[in-house]
């Protein structure tokens, strides 16, 4: 964690840590302010209003955090949950004593104000309120009962001189401060003052003059501005004829000293103990309002503290959580600001060296995987590119990889899913001997065998070269087996082409050239001598000679045989009938002099077939052929012919059969009776069957000879109804 | 979760009825003692001179308290206000008189002392103290250049009891309670020529 860093944590909380100190600042002054004589009362109010506000911003932001607070907790917000469980932990430590305390302040400061009220004191202070006022009662009486008489003289006077003078002298008998006498309605007659600088008397008040109208004598004590009290008298003058006004005396009484003294003492008792006796009420109520501010307002604050403090605590743990999330979800690149040096800042670094590296791990893994991701693709460019078909498979026969060429070689369609060997069998089952041969290689586990496996599929027989290779493995869970394969049918067709036509070059060469000097040599012998000689020796001349001609003639019709079956073929595919071929080619020899009885069993529906019919109408000659020469010494010979629909491995086929009740073939030459020079017959070259073979070896088909197992031959030949080889592959010419 | 406009609206209109509520609530208590009835201002040798006619009354809270040995301070506030458009009214100057009541408990008198001076007068009653002192309500301006005939200018006045010179645990109560508001409120006067 850098300085920086520190010195923001430092300074982030500071405005709240400010803002509280404020708070708790006014808290402190109204609780001052609060008290009965402080300086700072002046303040009460203001100070109230910001601590009212104060604690209202603090509820509004408490709100403002719970309300988001439970926002997050609906949202599933990570770590929301547990901020509240703090908050909920933090605010019942925080407010559990401090709502004691509350209850114990309470409790205490109602106790305390009423210990300040004693109703002894209270009492005393009555009785001696109650004794002033009897005492200045005391005084006032016979003040008035003194002047009554005093002044009762007055109305003796006869003229404001001796009026003034007498009130003057009353005046100063009796130590008053002012003497006057008024009409009524007010109108001064007559005043004396001790104060001879004051001119114009103290006006009575008109309700007390009011009440004198009436004859009532109206007294009352009025405290001075010097705090000494003063006794105001108004008495009703008698009147001195019916027609004179009526008049009222006035009278100012200084309290004695000794009487103001304690009267102003007694008043200020008084009246501060009857204070504070009701300010009582008020009293409580003010510390009570101010106690509980300010506990509201350190609840307050606790609390929000205390949602701070949770939600600086809870924000390492979300955002760990955060980042756990983001790392189960594959990102790795997750990094979590530090921000504490305690044990959740090194929980934090932890977590964040832990995804570094792994991020780091994954993005060279990633690199590996992407040099992975072009080895394989440039090793499907080169099986792609490869002639030869290529199979992979793990130790478990799963097949991993084939190439396109494999596809198209065994003409099979494999999607990417999964599929292991034995699948591939069950779904391609005319390609059982192919990948029964796979199988064995892989199970005896050899690291190479090798070998032409012949298949008959949809598109007829193909002889496939099958090289197997064992992959080197470290372990059990490494390794495998690599197929490669080639369709040699073309192959092995082209070079077996080729080696007929060199034979037949040189048996042309080598052979029939001097077949004809020979020939000439020897009629010319038997010209030129057989006229001269004669008995045995001319017979044995025409015999040698003739049996040279008829030699070399043989000799000549061999090469030819044998020119026309190496030789290159011109095939000419068109759509045949073959049910219609069969019949044509039958019905010649039914218009001999034979007596083979031909049996044809010919399928209607039968499919129409690409082939050349010259060649097949060759191949059903030299067939018919070789049973009539095996019919030769057989009664009632019969040839049935019979054609059908048929498949092989699901492909369709049609399917010529052709049965006689001849002697049949030498069991022991059946394997190699497709051999040229392979015959039982004393005639023939044995290239017959051979050419059959070959013919139908050219239309992809099949053929097969068996004997049958009461008398006769059977010779079964399958043909593809579609031939989609093509035959210059063969080193065959298309017309 | 959002509000429809009838729904604000509904909610508007409430809200308008309870701040009229209030403020009827709160002009009742406030104006409920202390009332100035008129002002009459004449002017004499050049100078304004300002009288106010008020009918005062103290609420029973207030009077207890006065009888228990709260004095009660009650201001006299006369303002001269230049009028503004857009904003609210600038005090050019201000005068005040103060009146403090006092209930002597040993002559069972009310006290009341007389601004500007150092007299006091004692009286029998508090309804007495305070006719004399509404009959006190008169203040000379002198000569203010300020008062000259402005249209834009014109003078209000007010009687309140003043709070702030209420004991620190009277000041709560006073913040609070209706019976503490003796408040007239500004009467108004324009200055005419």
């Amino acid at each position: 964690m850098g300085i920086r860093t520190v010195i923001r944590e430092f300074i982030r909380p500071l405005p709240t840590v400010i803002f509280l100190l404020l708070l708790f600042a006014a808290a402190v002054l109204l609780a001052t302010a609060a008290q009965y004589e402080s300086k700072l009362s002046d303040y009460f109010s203001l100070l109230f209003i910001i601590n009212i506000g104060g604690a209202l911003l603090l509820l509004v932001m408490i709100a403002a955090n719970i309300y988001r607070l439970i926002k997050e907790v609906k949202s599933k917000q990570l770590g929301s949950r547990l901020t509240i469980r703090f908050l909920i932990t933090y605010g019942i430590l925080a407010l559990i004593p401090l709502t004691i305390v509350y209850a114990f302040s309470l409790q205490f400061l109602n106790e305390s104000i009423d210990s300040w009220y004693d109703v002894k004191i209270e009492k005393a202070l009555d009785d001696a309120l109650l004794v002033g006022r009897n005492s200045m009662e005391a005084v006032k009486t016979d003040l008035i009962a003194n002047l009554e008489d005093e002044l009762s003289s007055l109305a003796e006077a006869e003229n404001q001189t001796e009026l003034f003078s007498v009130l003057d002298e009353i005046r100063g008998t009796y130590d008053l401060t002012e003497l006057s006498l008024y009409s009524v309605s007010g109108r001064i007659i007559a005043s004396s003052n001790a104060d001879v600088t004051v001119i114009i008397p103290d006006s009575p008040d008109e309700r007390m003059m009011t009440m004198v109208k009436r004859g009532e004598i109206q007294s009352r004590v009025e405290p001075l501005t010097d705090n000494s009290l003063q006794l105001r008298i108004l008495m009703p003058a008698p009147s001195v004829s019916v027609d004179q006004e009526g008049r009222v005396y006035q009278v100012l009484y200084q309290l004695p000293f000794r009487f103001s003294n304690v009267g102003e003492s007694l008043e200020q008792a008084s009246s501060q103990y009857n204070r504070l006796v009701y300010l009582r009420r008020p009293l409580k109520l003010s510390f009570i309002t101010t106690l509980t501010l300010v506990t509201l307002l350190t609840g307050l604050a606790g609390l929000w503290a205390a949602i701070l403090s949770s939600r600086k605590l809870i924000a390492p743990l979300r955002d760990l959580a955060e980042g756990t999330r983001a790392v189960a979800s594959g990102d790795y690149s997750k990094q979590l600001p530090v921000t504490s040096t305690d044990e959740l800042g090194v929980l934090v670094q932890s977590f964040n060296d832990m995804t570094g590296e792994i991020n780091r791990t994954q993005q060279k893994e990633r690199l590996t995987q992407n040099q992975l991701e072009d080895q394989r693709a440039y090793l499907e460019t080169v099986l792609r590119r490869l002639s030869s078909g290529v199979f992979s498979f793990d130790l478990n026969h799963q097949l991993r990889t084939s190439n396109e060429t494999a596809h198209q070689i065994l003409k099979i369609e494999l999607d990417d899913s999964q599929i292991n060997l034995e699948g591939l069998k069950a779904k391609f089952n005319w390609l059982l001997p192919f990948f029964d041969y796979i199988q064995e290689g892989m199970r005896q586990g050899s690291y190479e065998w090798q070998k032409d496996i012949e298949v008959i599929g949809p598109q007829g027989r193909q002889v496939l070269n099958v090289r197997g290779s064992r992959l080197p493995y470290e372990s059990l869970s490494r390794g495998g087996f690599v197929i490669v394969f080639d369709d040699m049918t073309n192959l092995i067709q082209a070079q077996r082409n080729a080696a007929w036509g060199e034979v037949a070059r040189r048996l042309a060469h080598e052979i029939k050239n001097p077949l004809t000097p020979i020939q000439l040599s020897a009629e010319r012998v038997r010209h030129k001598f057989m006229n001269k000689v004669e008995g045995d020796d001319k017979q044995a001349l025409d015999r040698a000679t003739r049996t040279i001609a008829n030699q070399v003639e043989s000799m000549k019709q061999m090469v030819n045989e044998f020119s026309e079956y190496a030789q290159p073929v011109m095939v000419q595919l068109k759509p045949l009938d073959l049910n219609q071929l069969i019949s044509d080619v039958v019905e010649l020899y039914k218009g001999s002099a034979e007596t083979v009885i031909f049996e044809l069993d010919l399928q209607a529906d039968l499919p129409m077939i690409t082939a050349d019919a010259s060649r097949l109408r060759q191949v059903l000659n030299n067939l018919i052929i070789n049973a009539k020469d095996a019919l030769d010494d057989t009664a009632q010979a019969k040839i049935e012919i019979t054609t059908r629909r048929t498949s092989i491995n699901q492909a369709a086929f049609v399917e010529l059969s052709m049965k006689d009740n001849g002697k049949g073939f030498n069991e022991n030459m059946l394997d190699r009776i497709f051999e040229p020079y392979v015959t039982t017959k004393e005639k023939g070259t044995g290239l017959g069957l051979a050419i059959v073979k070959r013919i139908i070896d050219e239309h992809n088909g099949v053929i097969r000879i068996e004997n049958q197992v009461d008398q006769g031959a059977s010779i079964v030949i399958d043909l593809p109804v579609e031939l989609n080889h093509k035959l210059e592959d063969f080193g065959f010419k298309t017309l | 979760m959002g509000f429809t406009m009838p729904a604000l609206l509904k909610i508007r209109t409430k809200v308008f009825q309870f701040v009229v509520f209030l403020l009827c609530v709160y002009s009742l208590s406030v104006y409920a003692d202390f009332k100035l009835s008129g002002v009459e201002g004449l002017v004499d040798a050049g100078s304004l001179q300002v009288d106010a006619i008020a009918d005062l009354s103290l609420s029973d809270e207030t009077q207890e308290a006065l009888e228990s040995g709260v004095d009660l301070r009650i201001k006299f506030l006369i303002e001269l206000v230049k009028s503004r458009n857009w904003i609210w009214d600038a005090p050019l100057k201000d005068w005040e008189m103060l009146f403090t009541l006092h209930f002597h408990q040993l002559s069972g008198q009310y006290i009341l002392a007389i601004p500007q001076s150092d007299n006091i007068q004692a009286f029998n009653t508090v309804d007495e103290a305070l006719d004399d002192m509404a009959s006190r309500l008169s203040f000379n301006l002198g000569y203010e250049q300020s008062l000259q005939q402005q249209a834009e200018l014109y003078l209000r006045v007010k009687i309140k009891l003043d709070t702030e010179y209420l004991p620190a645990p009277l000041k709560l109560l006073s913040l609070v309670s209706a019976d503490w508001k003796l408040d007239s409120g500004w009467k108004e006067w324009a200055l005419e020529p």
